[in-house]
């Protein structure tokens, strides 16, 4: 017994040791010490139901910019039809980036509305979450992007994310997903989809400053979030969401 | 002690694996992977952001389209399109740019207005709609043929 | 991707199914590492004599399923030349970060206790042979020819101690694959604390099955007599985690059922429409309800031991076709509703192709020709070493 328990001891013994050279390695070889940049969430999207005309405008626009594949969208927009006995029907043809076409319906329509898509670019997002590789992060800026250079496809990202925005690139075989244009926000330009739509049903800019487009309807309007009981807080915000909306 | 021997170099087996999967990190893992802001939120390459910034826009907005195009700005500005951009409907900057014989993607089929102009039950009521082509032909004279297209009477840069 | 037929509304980047029939085998195959190794604990640390005759094979087998665990894996990945980022650059924050380090610590675990439980076996072989088939056992012993009484004694220690340790890793490995699907809130079919526990009971359950069936095979194979005690004991062991399995499986969807939160109608129409088979038909009744009122009459009451046996090894097969069918119906199915709740997609695996049922099907098969592998190197059913190893 006596015997056993100095061979437990010295098994814990080890185990503490090696664990803490373990430890020690990992933070001596590359990418531990790095000086921490503060994320701060610094955009807003503002997605206004009510001036949405579904033009798919903005969907084709974001399919060129960014190159989507066929079949799979960072940006959509999903029509909602609801009638007088309360059915709700929802559609969206190639994601709307054709526009629609009006529909045949059972009985009188109650209200029908369209309602754009896009990533949330949540505050707590969870796709970020659960990457096991660190392939997917928040800028400095607070835009939820992924680095197709070190993301292994396994599309756990793509499980874990509450709204659909997520989808494995057929070409580049990792997790793709709306990125705000980051590339386009970081020279000065807004996004593609915001440049083309007509309406202004979108907009998007720095929460910080008067005279973006969103400041005011930050501060004035009453805004809404798809899925707040995720946790997620996304920073893509509704104005006139109506409760058939998930 | 000498009955340990077995073991001593089982151990040596496994101390030279995780050496060696420590030597193949360091060679493996990009100078610039670690924390950068929250671990949870920022446990990443740190040149991936850089790297994804540095991408032509091929959208670049109206303003850049009128410095060649006065003309039309002219009547685009004050007009009722002003907050359609001329990409919306012209395609973009960059296609135009890279196109040899620079002309613009210009469509002026019945399809291109009613994509936006089409009535809809889903379409904000205020927004102006047109229920059906033939009968808005009829409402607005009899003299207008079938046939016609929308910027036979509607200037599309100010279609009002 | 075009002839994938749906119903009702579907986020445009649903319609895929992602995660394909890979998924389903990969946490299989980890169960049964995970109950295989629970068998072998028993004998090992519990002290489970009558498990003596497949105590060694539960540890064999394990170590064979344990090495292809992660190959569908593979096959699924978008790159798999990347696979060691996992390990290069793990991030803790997600449940899957921690695949890498739990299954290279399992693995190692796993491979010491065989080695030490083999090396008697392996230095008798490199003493006895001679030429290239010597040079080969000499390093399977690591060059130590000490099988001394003294040297076995502390084998004897280690290997306790490794199975011991053992029972909580094969829990973490695969409670922690439950974990995975548990963890997600985005998916109310996945996302519920009783998943890392219903896993790592199918686990145990199907582990045990598979033995059963594999003891059965290779005692037909080498035509020597079973040994019914150990069998007999299998059985209610099998039957004992197969009650508390089925019995959380229930308890998961009546909860589900009788919350009725806005998701259930969702899931009550895939369940009806989309898993009519697998879920209702093989989940449910066939391969549920038969081998637990089977087993427990094999269990529990007097017969002949060859009926006794036929009417267990029957139950083990369809043990196994439960669990399979479990995985499927948790991996597809939670990706045949739409987030939005207002639609369904479907899946049915291509034969051909990367992701197709003939690759599923040759990695299932790896293990097994592992295990005969195994076993013309080092026999597993020998008798006369199992005693040496444990004297």
């Amino acid at each position: 017994m006596n015997n056993d328990r100095r061979e437990f001891l010295k098994q814990t013994g080890w185990t503490v040791l090696g664990g803490s050279v373990y430890i020690t390695l990992f933070s001596l070889l590359p990418g531990s010490s790095r000086a921490a940049t503060a994320t701060q969430h610094l955009y807003a999207f503002i997605v206004d139901t009510e001036k949405c005309i579904g033009c798919g405008k903005c969907v084709d626009a974001c399919k060129r910019e960014n190159s989507v594949p066929e079949d799979f969208y960072r940006t959509w927009i999903e029509r909602y039809t609801i009638l007088e006995d309360g059915t709700v029907t929802v559609d969206s043809p190639k994601g709307g980036s054709a526009g629609f076409n009006p529909v045949k319906t059972a009985g009188p329509v109650e209200k029908s509305f369209f309602v754009p898509k896009l990533c949330n670019h949540c505050r707590n997002p969870n796709c970020v979450q659960v990457c096991p590789v660190g392939a997917t992060y928040v800028t400095k800026e607070g835009f939820v992007l992924v680095d197709e250079k070190h993301c292994v496809g396994c599309s756990y990202c793509v499980m874990a994310c509450p709204y659909g925005a997520r989808f494995v690139n057929p070409h580049t075989h990792t997790a793709d997903k709306c990125t705000w244009c980051y590339h386009r926000i970081m020279q000065g330009h807004t996004t593609a989809c915001v440049s083309v739509c007509p309406t202004r049903a979108r907009l998007f800019g720095r929460v910080d400053d008067p005279q973006s487009s969103v400041y005011t309807i930050l501060k004035k309007n009453r805004l809404q979030v798809l899925k707040p009981e995720t946790g997620n807080e996304p920073l893509t915000m509704y104005i006139g969401l109506d409760k058939e909306v998930r | 002690m000498k009955h340990y021997n077995h073991i001593i170099r089982c151990i040596l087996l496994l101390v030279i694996v995780v050496i060696g999967f420590f030597i193949a990190r360091g060679a493996l893992v990009p100078e610039s992977f670690g924390v950068h802001g929250t671990y949870t939120y920022g446990y990443h390459r740190g040149d991936s952001a850089a790297e994804q910034a540095d991408r032509y826009a091929l959208y670049q907005g109206s303003t850049k389209c009128i410095t060649c195009h006065a003309e039309q700005s002219l009547l685009w500005q004050p007009g009722r399109h002003a907050a359609v951009s001329c990409e919306s409907c012209h395609g973009n900057w960059q296609a135009h740019n890279n196109n040899t014989s620079a002309t613009i993607e210009k469509d002026n089929s019945v399809e291109t207005c009613m994509l936006c102009h089409r009535k809809l039950n889903a379409r904000p009521s205020t927004f102006p709609q047109i229920p059906e082509f033939g009968r808005h032909l009829a409402d607005q004279d009899e003299q207008l043929q079938q046939g016609m297209l929308c910027v036979d009477c509607h200037d599309p840069h100010d279609p009002m | 991707m075009h002839d994938i037929i749906t119903s009702g509304f579907l986020f445009p980047n649903e319609i895929e199914v992602h995660w394909s029939v890979m998924i389903v085998l990969y946490p299989y195959i980890t169960g049964l590492v995970a109950g295989a190794f629970i068998v072998s604990s028993l004998y090992h640390v519990f002290g489970k004599k009558e498990l003596e005759p497949i105590a060694k094979f539960s540890l064999v087998g394990a170590f064979c399923f344990l090495l292809f665990a992660c190959t569908p894996l593979l096959f699924h990945l978008g790159h798999p030349e990347r696979a060691f980022n996992i390990m290069f650059t793990p991030k803790f924050t997600s449940a899957m970060s921690g695949f890498g380090y739990i299954y290279s610590f399992y693995l190692v675990l796993v491979l010491l206790e065989i080695w030490f439980v083999f090396r008697p076996a392996i230095v008798q072989r490199a003493l006895e042979s001679c030429g290239i088939k010597k040079a080969f056992y000499w390093v399977l012993a690591l060059g130590s020819s000490d099988v001394s009484d003294e040297a076995l004694a502390i084998d004897h220690k280690i290997i306790s101690v490794l199975a011991a340790v053992g029972i909580p890793a094969a829990c973490v490995l695969h409670g922690y694959v439950g974990f995975l699907f548990g963890s997600l809130k985005s998916n109310p079919w996945w996302s519920t604390p009783l998943m890392p526990v219903i896993f790592l009971l199918s686990a145990i359950v199907s582990g045990i099955a598979v033995l059963i069936v594999c003891y059965w095979v290779v005692m037909v194979v080498q035509k020597k007599p079973v040994d019914t005690a150990c069998l007999h004991s299998l059985y209610k062991y099998l039957w004992g985690f197969f009650i508390l399995d089925l019995t959380l499986e229930v308890l998961e969807v009546l909860t589900m059922f009788y919350e009725a939160h806005e998701e259930w109608h969702i899931i009550a129409r895939m369940l009806t429409q989309k898993l009519g088979f697998s879920y209702i038909f093989l989940q449910m009744a066939v391969c549920s309800v038969i081998p637990l009122v089977l087993l427990g009459f094999v269990s529990l009451k007097k017969m002949s031991e060859i009926t006794r046996n036929k009417l267990g090894l029957i139950c083990s097969v369809l043990i196994l076709i439960q669990v399979l069918a479990m995985r499927w119906n948790v991996v597809i199915g939670g990706q045949l509703f739409s987030k939005s709740l207002r639609g369904l997609t479907s899946y049915s695996p291509t034969f051909l192709g990367r992701e197709g049922l003939l690759i599923a099907l040759i990695l299932f098969a790896l293990p097994f020709v592992t295990m005969y592998i195994f076993n013309l190197i080092l026999p597993v059913f020998d008798k006369q070493e199992t005693q040496e190893s444990e004297s």
